[in-house]
């Protein structure tokens, strides 16, 4: 590979492309203490969706669900 | 299923005087990564005190084997840190990796010249470096984390050309 690039680069650069930088950009206008007191609130609403999920898999696994 | 409560994570490490340096998703959230993370990774210090802080930090929080079957004797205290090295821990806070040797760097003296003291949840934190991070992760050699890599060269770009507002 030429300038030491590998085809762990290559890879890589196939995935930027994909990338919305736009949600980057944004995250960045918050201090790094804002930022992970988002990622804490992700982290409870993913705890809460779990939940829900696992209620309604619940709820359609006995039939219940009034479909 | 446990919460993540990485700042009540941090906070009890820094309460017992921990030295530790966050890595892993919550140091790339920290540098400005959209994109969430399940567990903290932190890489500590290996001495007797700090291996004591560790584990007074922890303890209370009901460490356990992360993905290890139910039952097994483990028990978080100085012992079990001394003899091993890294641990994949959930606990009631949260997943958490403690982690003394990870690819990409020599030790944690390397890694704390790499690192940036930044206050999160009202704590003095070492976090690595945006450089060493994207380092780290080469390093780690994981498909998985391409996509993740991807994402930290892009916010490295745009810190370099000052774009970021």
């Amino acid at each position: 590979m030429p300038d030491g690039r590998s085809s762990i680069d290559d890879i890589i650069d196939l995935y930027k492309k994909e990338i919305d930088v736009s949600l980057i950009k944004e995250n960045l206008k918050l201090t790094p203490d804002q930022r992970l007191q988002k990622l804490q609130r992700m982290a409870k609403f993913a705890g809460e969706a779990r939940k829900a999920g696992e209620a309604m898999r619940q709820s359609k696994r006995s039939g219940s669900t009034g479909q | 299923m446990i919460p993540f409560n990485p700042c009540e994570l941090i906070q009890k490490l820094c309460a017992s005087q921990v030295e530790f340096i966050v890595i892993g998703g919550v140091a790339a959230t920290v540098h400005g990564l959209d994109k969430y993370t399940s567990d903290l990774d932190v890489v500590y210090r290996r001495t007797p005190v700090n291996i004591r802080a560790v584990v007074e930090a922890l303890k209370p929080f009901n460490p356990y084997l992360r993905g290890a079957v139910q039952g097994l004797p483990f028990v978080l205290d100085e012992e079990t840190v001394s003899k091993g090295l890294n641990f994949t821990l959930v606990s009631d806070l949260g997943a958490i990796d403690l982690l003394a040797d990870i690819p990409g760097a020599k030790d944690y003296d390397e890694l704390l010249e790499a690192s940036t003291m930044v206050e999160l949840c009202g704590c003095q934190v070492q976090v690595v470096q945006l450089d060493k991070l994207i380092e780290l992760k080469r390093s780690a050699g994981r498909i998985r984390d391409f996509e993740v890599l991807a994402m930290l060269e892009k916010l490295r770009d745009i810190n370099d050309t000052g774009d970021e507002l």
